[in-house]
């Protein structure tokens, strides 16, 4: 019994470290006040900021992003149809739009919010001995009634592809075998990432924590991440 | 007594908000994969894939008495439209609007390039 118990406290504690990473001083409240205000339902996820040297990673990166958002308790405006009518507007990349008024996307789609998408890395890197792959990604919902950003967060993560040495944590370590396993791939790395941030976001409508994670973590900037 | 029952419940409090496979809102399946897979290489067959997918996913949420993710219907009349079939393109987009009013403004854009 002692050691089951021991065993679940590691267990949990390790659960904590992979997860959380973040200074608990702050509630979400605190943090995004103005998600609590606003209280958006429905979201336009805009193509991403593409910052990274790889030009497909915009469109690889836009097939993680509308699932772990949903289960967050927002509702998704379908990006097989949103990103098309962007597109015919000639906007590709979300950083044409960064400056503009964001009530035209609740005019024309009737989004709540609008969620710019940075990706800030997307890169492999090969030492002597040891390869890893990085993504990093940065998050702004902005309100489409007053076009001030609600809720942002940003976060990188490094996996050694090399098989020995994780320093990556428990989910790093997970991450990096089904890369050695499979292919060496981004995607996964950057659901990841999605996770760690939809953790940090307020819960929206359809959720069960809507309006009473208030007093739940939020964060400044993320530690755990290897940089 | 009383800590030997804390600590389970506390690690199961853990595991239940920061895990939960089995708690999520809705199933999604193996979407991700096969979204990107249609994506990365865009053929009949990637797409066909990625459609047989979405269908598995309601079939599953309904089964699941869990209501149908956001978007699936509205993604399953985008594939009907690339292949041509209009009515049916028409029905999914329906759906959606029907479990998802707030998707009107889009969903309406989508039946008009049907009707097109």
């Amino acid at each position: 019994m002692t050691k089951l118990k021991l065993l679940l406290i590691t267990f949990s504690a390790l659960i904590l470290a992979g997860c959380v990473n973040a200074p608990q001083s702050i509630t979400k409240k605190d943090a995004f006040p103005k998600m609590y205000a606003e209280n958006p339902k429905t979201i336009l996820i805009l193509p991403a900021i593409n910052k990274s040297t790889a030009a497909e990673a915009t469109d690889y990166y836009a097939t993680t992003i509308a699932e772990p958002l949903t289960q967050k308790g927002f509702y998704v405006l379908p990006m097989t149809v949103t990103n098309p009518l962007l597109k015919q507007e000639g906007i590709i990349d979300g950083a044409q739009l960064r400056n503009s008024d964001m009530s035209v996307f609740g005019k024309h789609f009737g989004a709540d919010a609008v969620l710019f998408v940075t990706i800030n890395e997307w890169k492999t890197s090969y030492v002597v001995v040891a390869g890893s792959v990085t993504v990093g990604i940065g998050f702004e919902l902005v309100s489409t009634k007053t076009s001030e950003v609600l809720w942002k967060y940003k976060n990188t993560i490094v996996v050694d592809t090399s098989g020995n040495g994780n320093n990556g944590g428990l989910l790093g370590a997970l991450i990096a075998t089904a890369i050695n396993t499979a292919m060496q791939d981004y995607v996964p790395i950057a659901r990841s990432v999605n996770q760690t941030a939809t953790f940090m976001l307020p819960a929206g409508p359809y959720h069960n924590q809507y309006n009473l994670d208030q007093l739940t973590p939020g964060y400044v900037e993320p530690v755990g991440a290897k940089q | 007594m009383k800590k030997t029952i804390l600590a389970p419940l506390f690690a199961m409090v853990i595991l239940a908000s920061c895990v939960a496979p089995n708690n999520q809102l809705y199933y999604w399946g193996n979407y991700s994969n096969t979204l990107y897979t249609y994506t990365k290489e865009p053929s009949a067959k990637t797409r066909d894939a990625h459609k047989k997918e979405l269908l598995n996913i309601v079939s599953i949420s309904e089964k699941q008495n869990k209501r149908v993710a956001p978007g699936i219907f509205a993604e399953l009349g985008h594939i009907n439209l690339i292949e041509s079939n209009q009515d049916q393109a028409a029905t999914f987009f329906q759906k959606e609007l029907a479990l998802y009013p707030e998707s009107k403004k889009v969903i309406d854009i989508a039946l008009q390039k049907k009707t097109k």
